[in-house]
């Protein structure tokens, strides 16, 4: 792609300058500061001494993709990293020095760095029993829910830097609500204070005992700040604004220290502010550099669509229009109405098929909406399917439970370890087989899971296929029988070894078994892409659990938690599945965060209230908890309301930021309730279109 | 384009401002007036852009209606669809207001509402973790040497009712658990001790799930506008006329947030007709707020008398009943039940005049017969008058949907197809149905569940008046006959069922629709493996083509995917199970037929339609069957009456239910000794409530009437009812020359 000429200047600047790079999005900032990255390789800056630093990974994949460019010279790669993974990987490296200094009170432990899923169940551990003695009676919350709020706490402790004290009085100085209600805040800073005792007891770090330890003992810390000096030259941090306080705290106090640094800015985003992200504090790095510049050449947004999103703006905002403002007409936004749910999904995909039709890439094509169900994916993706149409989907992993293949392999752990007691139910067994075995069908399935499986007391046990009667093998065939007895053998041999390391036991049966021809995992990716997630969740548990929790049958216990939903590694972003062949199904939030422009995108259902972000939370608050919110405030209506419309504004003024050709937005008549939807956004359309009238096109589904 | 409107309907159109009440009789336009109001005040440009007309009505179906009728106006004024007002019931307006600010009730922001059919299914888990612990329960109720596996199967949905009723009266008084249980420490009773522990343990499990219920929803508006001040002002501002429809069946927490929203602009109409209040027992509706509201001095009362509705006849049987209950009624405590103005006939020159009366148009048939034979009589009846009648509409209005079941179930094999909106609607569980029978086909590969799928299935293929019953019952043999089924379903490449079944001489259409279905079966058997909400959608894309049944697929989908993560050991046999009680009628889903969402009669002339009395509300037949108008359905507080709600193996006939609600009621009113008085008095209370609500039900039925009206009664279950005493003294009336 060509650069444009401002980004060439951005690409040519000099190395080792420190400069503050600001403008709106879409005006290839990224783009030439990947540039700039290449330039600074090519011209034989060390690689292993620039540091690439991103609020998120996602954020890091354009860095990623141009590094893996055969053209760069051979070598070393830079580091690309987010501020969280720099604290876990220093404070990793600097154990010796932190296990005396950081609080840990057994300092002989190895520490345990957490995810997100080992986090909530050693969290679950502290609040299940005080939720039973009547923790947070008043409030009607998931578990998962429940200790998601107790964290993002825990994080914004030390995302914004302040104490866990003043986790309960800051929330309670917002509220105006009943005082009564206030004693949740104080139950869920309880919580977190015992969950951070029970860390530091036990050596695990979770992402804000990472962050705290990094910034409160490392990074001062003499020798720490000579390795980073002997290492790291030159920092590249591109989206500042989407990044916490800490993050630019620690980036402030490095720059003076550092030779060359080049820091990017998007004025439109802070799209994660509701999870600390401070873009005002993001903009202060400014004041650390050299010289500002500011990009202001847009890149191809149709003006029409520039019009819009500034109208919409003023409809969202509910702010007057002035009397003499002129109708406008947009010609690349289209309304289609529907009445139900699965009709519009029907028009939305006649919508692609057309567009494809016309010779659209669908990969060109991006289906955005609040939430992104696993219903809404597979009832587009079967609809699409039928047109030969791909979809790609970005949303978090599906809980690995849901997983056939995950299924087929917990039923393959029960059999092979009986001493576990965990009973298998024959409609279990049967789809186990089903999956298992290539071809096999539910009815033969269904003969032999109900005739070779054996309860026992001392655990199930399958018969040998010969025990069958003449005419019901025959039925169920030979070739399945032959099947069904190298499954039946492998199961004795792993029985016999009693593989007592679950990971190592999934990795055997898909290896040596499962994923071999005439069996149902040969060639399968989604089989094999699901089966490295149970693995990745088996060793995150067998790794970081059970060490902690010695238990004699830690295999079963994980397999229990994954089957109730408590743990499944269901926060792996399946990033890796992108597809340009393919019509992006995406939630418009995960979107937004890829950072990539689409020319044609597809909005969904904006009658619903999803599109309005929700702040506030039984148990949390993005901005009472954020750097700025004065002491003693209380967060009243108006600012609710200023709040969320500014972060619809920003929203879905980032989205049609990113579209370069034209909208298509299908609203449904009647919603899941039988209520006709009347979303802030639907709203703000139909205020367009009052002062606007034939503004947009419509359709009739 | 404005309509021609009567004298009393443009009094209500000058409305600017203010509070209004409006009492409107049966027939007289009360949605065209209301919908009529809103686009006028639109029209008016009474509204800033960012504000709207909020109609709040009673069901979703007058939702449809009112949309349809208002977006009708507001379009020919060159505004955006659905612009400038919203349209809700009082659990769709309690959500709008919870989901906006969630945490201000307690809730995260993806809270979840329980559908009916999940919430029963956790009262019914309480309920038998209760009974486990707790035998001297039943040895205290239950009469002695009773039919102990009668009562075991009906005691749960007693149970069931007691605890419903309870937690329902319980939340719109807002009394906690904690609150009920501080209370109720010392009271030895046990029927209080089950319901407040069955209260405390449902909560917990509703907080767990992070849900709430329907009356939680509506408790949890109400607290929202209490707590934030600000909040209620910006809703305030957003909705600056509040027009409700059906007030009387207005609750108490729907008159606080109504009045609420209303308080700063005062700006609030309400309609309804006390005489058609019936849902006042076991709910918290009271016909005493509409009426208490007419009598406030800021209040300009209107009155809708006239109605183009009804005949001449059946419009003076309805005001006999009026008449006849205020001055003659036996029971003097029921004389209040029905209330005036009475109806008044439209003048001849209106744009809707009422029709004229034929000979015999209004018939009570007093003769003596047992239920069975009342049906017959009925439905041969209907037969006959449908041969002659293809452009007029008919209606068989019953007091239960068991007993509309029956009736359309008699219809069919009289050869008549009837159009059914009974509590779950025909498409509703035709759907449920469906899905239900091929899970169980899955859970249990056999061919008789195979021939079930396949019934449905082909029915759903083809147009119900295109159906060839006796192709479907060959079809059906043929495959109950494959043998093996796998040869059919799963054949290996030696395997050839079509050669199986020509064996049996069939055509090669019959060939095609059996290999259609076979590569549909073998879809579906193999979408088995994926979670139950996938599999759900796979079956209906490939067999349902009407928005509604799909959208209804899609829901069904959301519910059981949602107790399957709430009951992780859940397999295709409890998912099944689950649909089939949507099936048979026992579990309501929101369900998404037209008829759900807005039933115009006049779709359906030349048909006739079988529905309850409750649901025929709003709507209108040229011709009316009104059945089982007995002394059972229709209690009079006469000696020899029964009552529904007082069991048979219960001691000394006592309401249960009743007696539970009454202990909260009296606690609430601050009696001190609530929780120890004995049981009896709400018994009777409730008897009194039930007989009144059973006079404006018949008031209801009457009026649901345009040119004919036929009632009719049965002697119940063991023969020893009689006809109901109103309908009797209406004979009269009819035998008397309508005098």
């Amino acid at each position: 792609m060509e650069l444009t000429s401002q980004q060439i200047l951005l690409r040519d600047l000099p190395f080792d300058k420190k400069i503050f790079v600001r403008g709106e999005a879409g005006t290839g900032k990224s783009t030439a500061a990947i540039a700039h990255l290449e330039q600074m390789i090519s011209k034989g800056i060390p690689s292993e001494s620039i540091l690439v630093l991103v609020p998120q990974r996602p954020l890091a994949r354009p860095y990623m993709q141009a590094l893996s460019n055969p053209n760069l010279p051979a070598g070393t790669r830079p580091s690309i990293l987010t501020i969280g993974g720099l604290a876990r990987r220093m404070d990793e490296l600097f154990w010796p020095l932190l296990r005396e200094t950081a609080g840990f009170r057994n300092p002989e432990m190895e520490p345990q760095f957490l995810t997100v899923e080992s986090t909530q169940y050693f969290l679950s551990l502290i609040v299940d029993p005080l939720r039973e003695k009547g923790y947070f009676d008043g409030i009607s919350i998931e578990p998962l829910r429940l200790y998601s709020q107790i964290l993002d706490n825990l994080n914004k402790t030390a995302v914004v830097g302040f104490p866990i004290n003043e986790i309960a009085p800051r929330l309670r100085s917002a509220w105006i609500g009943s005082q009564a209600d206030t004693r949740y805040f104080d139950q869920a800073q309880e919580c977190a204070y015992l969950f951070r005792d029970y860390c530091l007891e036990h050596s695990l770090l979770d992402f804000s005992l990472q962050l705290d330890v990094f910034y409160h003992h490392l990074w001062q810390n003499d020798i720490f700040q000579k390795y980073l000096k002997e290492n790291y030259q030159y920092l590249i941090y591109d989206n500042v604004e989407e990044d916490y306080p800490i993050a630019h705290t620690i980036v402030r106090e490095w720059i003076p220290r550092l030779r060359g640094t080049l820091l990017i800015l998007d004025e439109n985003g802070g799209y994660r502010s509701f999870l600390g992200a401070d873009p005002l504090s993001a903009a202060t790095l400014a004041d650390m550099t050299e010289k500002t510049i500011r990009l202001t050449e847009p890149i191809n947004v149709p003006p029409s669509l520039v019009d819009f999103r500034h109208q919409l703006a003023v409809h969202i905002r509910m702010e007057p229009v002035p009397p003499s403002a002129k109708p406008l007409r947009v010609e690349n936004v289209n309304l289609h109405y529907c009445r139900f749910f699965p009709q519009m999904l029907d028009s939305v995909v006649n919508c692609i098929e057309n567009l494809t039709r016309a010779g659209t890439n669908p990969g060109d094509i991006a289906v955005l909406s609040p939430f992104v169900s696993d219903s809404l994916r597979f009832s587009l993706q079967t609809r699409l399917e039928e047109k030969n149409i791909k979809l790609t989907t970005h949303r978090p992993g599906r809980e690995l439970r849901n997983e056939p293949a995950v299924r087929c392999l917990f039923a393959m752990a029960k059999l092979a370890h009986p001493q576990w007691k965990l009973k298998i139910k024959s409609l279990e067994w049967r789809n186990a087989l089903m999956t298992a075995i290539e071809g096999l069908d539910l009815i033969r399935a269904d003969f032999l899971a109900n005739t070779l499986l054996s309860h026992k007391t001392e655990g199930d046990v399958l018969n040998p296929f010969s025990q069958l009667k003449p005419e019901m093998a025959e039925r169920i065939t030979y070739q399945v029988g032959e099947k069904y007895e190298i499954i039946r053998a492998w199961l004795a041999a792993s029985h016999d070894n009693t593989m007592q390391d679950l990971p190592a036991f999934f990795t055997r049966c898909f290896g040596e078994l499962l994923s071999q021809k005439g069996f149902g995992f040969h060639q399968s990716y989604d089989m094999a892409d699901a089966t490295e997630r149970l693995i990745q969740s088996a060793r995150e548990f067998d790794s970081v659990i059970r060490p902690v929790l010695p238990q004699e049958n830690s295999g079963a216990e994980f397999l229990q938690l994954l089957e109730n939903g408590i743990t499944g590694a269901q926060f792996l972003p399946s990033w890796l599945d992108e597809r340009k062949d393919a019509v992006l199904l995406s939630p418009a939030f995960t979107f937004l965060m890829r950072n990539q422009p689409c020319p044609y995108q597809i909005w969904l259902d904006p009658g619903n209230t999803g599109w309005w972000e929700r702040l506030n939370q039984p148990l949390t608050h993005p901005v009472v908890l954020s750097l700025n919110w004065p002491p003693d405030a209380r967060w009243t209506d108006a600012e609710e309301l200023n709040h969320n419309q500014n972060s619809l504004v920003s929203h879905t003024g980032g989205l049609l930021n990113r579209c370069t050709d034209s909208l298509h937005i299908f609203l449904i008549q009647v919603d899941e309730q039988g209520n006709e939807p009347r979303g802030p956004l639907l709203q703000a359309i139909n205020r367009f279109l009052r002062y606007n009238p034939g503004g947009l096109t419509l359709y009739d589904a | 384009m404005m309509p021609k409107l009567r004298r009393a309907q443009e009094e209500v159109l000058t409305y600017s401002g203010g509070k209004m009440g409006v009492s409107a009789v049966p027939g007289s336009g009360k949605t065209f007036t209301l919908s009529y109001l809103a686009a006028n005040l639109i029209q008016k440009n009474v509204l800033q852009d960012n504000q709207e007309i909020l109609i709040v009505t009673l069901v979703n179906s007058a939702v449809g209606n009112f949309s349809k009728e208002i977006s009708k106006y507001t379009q020919a004024l060159g505004l955006p669809r659905n612009f400038g007002y919203r349209v809700r019931t009082l659990h769709g307006l309690s959500n709008d207001i919870v989901r906006e600010r969630p945490e201000l009730a307690g809730l995260p922001a993806d809270f979840r509402i329980l559908d009916e059919t999940e919430a029963n299914h956790i009262l019914l888990d309480k309920i038998e973790a209760w009974r486990r612990g707790h035998s001297d329960f039943e040895q205290q109720w239950i009469i002695e040497g009773v039919d102990p596996y009668r009562v075991s199967k009906d005691l749960p949905y007693l149970l069931v009712s007691i605890a419903g009723n309870f937690i329902s009266q319980a939340k719109d008084l807002g009394l906690t658990p904690q609150t009920i249980n501080d209370q109720m420490e010392r009271s030895d009773s046990l029927l209080l001790k089950m319901a407040a522990s069955i209260y405390s343990d449902y909560q917990l499990a509703l907080h767990m799930r992070g849900a709430v219920d329907f009356d939680d929803l509506i408790r949890l508006s109400l607290r929202c506008l209490e707590t934030d001040p600000e909040y209620l002002a910006r809703l305030q501002y957003r909705w600056p006329y509040i027009l409700e429809d059906e007030a009387q069946d207005s609750s108490r927490l729907q008159e606080m947030i109504l009045r609420r929203l209303s308080s700063k602009s005062g700006n609030w109409v309400r309609v309804g007709d006390p005489n058609q209040a019936i849902y006042e027992t076991f709910t918290t509706a009271d016909p005493k707020f509409l009426i208490n509201f007419l009598n406030e001095p800021d209040v300009i009362s209107k009155e809708l008398p006239n109605s183009g509705r009804s005949a001449r006849r059946i419009i003076a049987l309805a005001n006999h009943l009026i008449e006849w209950v205020q001055k003659d009624h036996p029971a003097e405590e029921l004389r209040n039940a029905l209330v005036r103005p009475l109806i008044q006939p439209t003048d001849p020159n209106d744009p809707k005049p009422n029709p004229a009366d034929s000979p015999n148009n209004v018939v009570i048939d007093t003769r003596k017969a047992d239920s069975e034979e009342e049906i017959n009589r009925v439905c041969n009846n209907v037969k006959n008058w449908l041969a002659d009648h293809k452009d007029e509409t008919a209606a068989i209005l019953v007091t239960s949907n068991e007993r509309g079941g029956t009736v359309a179930d008699k219809l069919r094999t009289m050869g008549i197809q009837p159009v059914e909106l009974l509590r779950v609607s025909r498409s509703t569980r035709k759907t449920a149905d469906f899905l239900s029978k091929c899970l169980k086909f899955f859970y249990r590969p056999t061919n008789r569940f195979l021939a079930d799928v396949f019934n449905l299935y082909y029915r759903f293929q083809i147009k119900e008046e295109e159906l060839d019953e006796a192709r479907m019952a060959m079809l059906s043999q043929l495959i109950l006959r494959l043998d093996p089924l796998e040869m059919y379903l799963s054949p290996t490449p030696v395997q050839d069922w079509r050669s199986h079944i020509q064996k049996t001489a069939s055509s090669d259409e019959i060939l095609v629709i059996l290999a259609q279905f076979q590569t549909r079966m073998e879809r579906w058997m193999q979408a088995t493996l994926l979670p139950i909400d996938q599999l759900i959608l796979t079956i209906s894309q490939d067999v349902f083509t009407e928005p509604a049944d799909l959208a209804l697929a899609q829901k069904v989908a959301a519910v059981l995917e949602r107790a399957s993560k709430n009951n992780p050991n859940w397999g295709l046999s409890e998912f099944s199970v689950e649909l089939d009680s949507i099936a048979k009628n026992q579990s309501k889903i929101s369900g998404f037929s037209d008829e759900d969402l807005g039933f115009d009669p006049e779709k359906y002339k030349g048909r006739v339609l079988v529905t309850t009395i409750h649901k025929a509300k709003g709507l209108e037949w040229d011709r009316v069957y009104l059945l089982s108008a007995n002394n059972y359905d229709f209690p009079s507080l006469q000696s020899n009456d029964r009552y529904t709600s007082e069991k048979w193996y219960i001691r000394d006939q006592i309401n249960l239910p009743a007696e539970a609600v009454a202990f909260l009621q009296r606690f609430a009113d601050g009696d001190p000794l609530a929780f120890f008085s004995p049981p009896g008095s709400a018994t009777l209370e409730a008897r009194r409530k039930y007989c009144a609500e059973r006079l404006r039900l018949l008031f209801v039925g009457i009026t649901r009437a345009k040119k004919e009206l036929a009632i009719t009664w049965n002697n119940g279950r063991q023969g020893d009812q009689i006809i109901a005493l109103p309908v009797a003294e209406l004979a009269n009336f009819v035998n008397r020359g309508f005098k």
